[in-house]
């Protein structure tokens, strides 16, 4: 075993090849980059935690308005029929395909929604401060942690315009508020995952 | 930039980052991490084993997922099967290109690419190679990032299924390659997270 002779905390190990580096301090928004692999060590972002919340309690709105609102329309022939994302899962679940139904209603809604509300929980829970929340908040990040590489809201968004566009054929397509909002949804959702830095809230947690 | 004064990994400073939390510590056997309470391990266990066994089941599921319909459309009483690769030549045909490209990329060329650079890898391992580390592990970053967008076809489907039931005229049901696909790429994502990084590192 070689020696290292500075304490544990200054010390940071790169996740993709394990090399240590001594900690320095780094100005808002600047980032460090391992000097072997070239993988990202770490960045800082003043007040993260007080723009995520923010922008969760956002986005739990908007993936409330694009469930609930009128999502897109088709008009075949004259017929004229308005669906609702929420109803995907119901129509799903009438079919004889048990799994798809699982599947739909877990990428589309459980997952999303979960983590929505556990980050809600941990960020308020870390911004108001209170006092006997550690163990809890450990857990909550550890489930977020878990759920977050099967959050795929903006590979939806991407199937539901390949969609428009298989359609755009046979059917006038027009979209409504619902889909605006989950649009909206998945900017926030792609502009949080950059922001906030798990280590942070890690770090957050440990102060209290 | 992060200064290191010494090459030195954690592990050989008899440390270990905290595979979930990323949390430095000393590391001792049947330790849990300090900070989250996970089990505590220098390399995640048994990665390369947990790697192989997702691929390989993911490239069985492959197959299925590409030979059988992935949806099955009935418009005015007309039964079509439709496959990924003839979804994709069908709208190449109807001068959709760009989707045509989106979902060729997605469905077929993704996951190709995924078992191929993750074998690789998994090879290297194995056979102790030290070479160009920094592009390998730059490969299996991008690999891993654009892994999920497989998923593009499964969403379209669960799209159009939901949709046509409306419509009346024609009606549009899921076909069994639908589930292998899914479960391909979710396999895929699984043999992503078992594979450590840290492992090609060790042979240099």
């Amino acid at each position: 075993m070689l020696e290292h002779n500075l304490p544990i905390d200054d010390l940071v190990a790169c996740h993709s090849c394990d090399l240590l580096h001594e900690k320095t301090a780094l100005g808002t928004g600047e980032k460090a980059w391992c000097s072997r692999c070239g993988s990202l060590l770490y960045r800082t972002n003043n007040n993260a935690i007080e723009i995520s919340l923010a922008l969760t309690i956002a986005s739990l709105l908007l993936f409330l308005f694009a469930q609930l609102l009128p999502f897109l329309s088709i008009d075949v022939d004259g017929n004229k029929t308005t669906i609702y994302l929420i109803s995907t899962i119901d129509t799903l679940s009438q079919l004889d395909n048990v799994l798809l139904g699982i599947a739909g209603a877990l990428f589309l809604v459980i997952i999303p929604l979960g983590v929505l509300l556990l980050d809600l929980l941990l960020l308020s829970a870390l911004y108001s401060n209170k006092r006997p929340l550690t163990l809890f908040a450990r857990q909550l990040l550890l489930l977020i942690g878990r759920l977050a590489p099967w959050n795929m809201l903006e590979i939806f968004l991407l199937g539901v315009l390949v969609t428009i566009v298989k359609l755009a054929s046979i059917a006038e397509i027009s979209l409504h508020q619902g889909f605006w909002a989950f649009v909206a949804l998945v900017m926030i959702n792609l502009f949080v995952s950059t922001t906030l830095e798990p280590e942070e809230l890690w770090q957050a947690i440990d102060k209290h | 930039m992060a200064g290191h004064r010494q090459a030195l990994t954690a592990m050989q400073a008899g440390l270990a980052a905290c595979h979930v939390c990323g949390k430095l510590q000393s590391c001792r056997a049947d330790h849990h991490c300090v900070r989250c309470g996970s089990r505590l391990y220098q390399r995640k266990p048994f990665s390369v084993q947990r790697s192989w066994a997702f691929l390989i089941t993911a490239l069985i599921l492959y197959v299925p997922a590409n030979l059988y319909p992935i949806m099955n459309t009935t418009s005015l009483g007309v039964k079509d099967e439709n496959t990924i690769i003839g979804g994709v030549i069908l709208l190449w045909s109807m001068k959709s290109y760009p989707v045509a490209v989106i979902i060729f990329t997605a469905s077929i060329v993704i996951p190709l690419l995924k078992f191929l650079v993750i074998s690789l890898l998994l090879f290297s391992i194995w056979k102790g190679h030290s070479g160009k580390l920094n592009q390998q592990t730059r490969l299996f970053r991008i690999i891993e990032y654009i892994g999920p967008w497989s998923m593009i076809d499964v969403f379209v489907v669960i799209l159009l299924v939901a949709l046509i039931q409306f419509g009346g005229i024609a009606t549009v049901l899921p076909g069994s390659a639908a589930m292998a696909f899914a479960g391909m790429v979710i396999t895929t994502m699984l043999s992503a997270i078992s594979f450590d990084t840290r492992l090609l590192w060790d042979n240099e």
